[in-house]
């Protein structure tokens, strides 16, 4: 999995990309520590080029909200396709994250 | 970790129980549904039940810092694909567990728990004994028949020599 940062005017763009199963969930706490360590408060997650997540990249992405909640901060995804949206489904994260199409109208939203 | 190519619809492989074998896990398993050109769902399923599934015995299914040896076999046949597990953990029947939590509020939702859910709604069907301290776990996964091998094979699903 490889992890995109990207600084926007009113937050981060954050784009991962690959497999998010059980090791990889375990770079994307650490690159979200360091990111909410470092100050960062809005975090748009872009999905777009996920092709797996596992209920270990769920259990992350859960974690990684709470945390940012902590600091009154927002994390809104965009992007989810294929098996990713399936697996967002199935477990019902799709209805409890606010959830946009693109990258553009998540950041829109911060 | 090793891998036994017995006969080339079947998948062999024995692993030991850490999470670092992962990786091989999968670059095995990638290249076997390649080869049977398996299509992205199936591959999806196979993988996501792997995972999933030898992540909970890794995680919980000793009490002891041993190693363990962990059997997985892939079986492709005409129709359908064979996914395989035998440990020797504590045991533990994935299909008696309880639906987990999916409360759509955010902040009730527990972390984890989700796994052998999204399992159970991504396979056709498991099956689960425990015979002679081990775990067996079977999940078949659905094939569309235009992607069946021209020649049916004639194994009988999921065991492996030495199994």
């Amino acid at each position: 999995m490889d992890i995109e940062i990207i600084r926007k005017d009113n937050g981060l763009l954050v784009n991962i990309k690959g497999r998010m199963d059980a090791l990889m969930a375990v770079e994307f706490d650490r690159a979200f520590d360091k990111l909410i360590q470092e100050g960062g408060k809005n975090f748009v997650l872009d999905m777009s080029e996920l092709n797996y997540v596992s209920s270990a990249g769920l259990r992350s992405v859960l974690a990684t909200y709470k945390k940012i909640k902590g600091t009154s901060g927002k994390l809104l995804l965009c992007g989810l396709g294929g098996v990713v949206k399936e697996v967002f489904d199935i477990s019902g994260f799709a209805s409890i994250f606010q959830v946009f199409d693109t990258a553009e109208a998540a950041l829109a939203n911060l | 970790m090793t891998t036994t190519p017995p006969d080339p619809g079947r998948l062999c492989i024995t692993m030991c129980n850490a999470l670092n074998e992962l990786p091989r896990l999968n670059q095995s398993v990638q290249s076997f549904l390649q080869q049977h050109e398996a299509p992205p769902p199936a591959v999806f399923a196979a993988n996501l039940a792997l995972e999933e599934m030898i992540t909970n015995i890794i995680k919980y299914g000793y009490d002891d810092s041993l190693s363990h040896d962990i059997r997985i076999t892939l079986t492709r046949e005409p129709g359908r694909l064979t996914v395989r597990i035998e440990d020797d953990g504590h045991e533990f029947n994935p299909l008696s567990q309880p639906p987990p939590d999916t409360s759509p509020q955010i902040e009730k939702r527990k972390i984890g728990g989700l796994g052998i859910h999204l399992v159970r709604r991504t396979v056709d069907a498991m099956w689960y004994r425990r015979r002679e301290g081990r775990n067996l776990l079977e999940m078949i996964i659905r094939l569309p028949s235009d992607t069946e091998p021209a020649a049916p094979s004639t194994s009988n699903a999921g065991s492996c020599p030495g199994t």
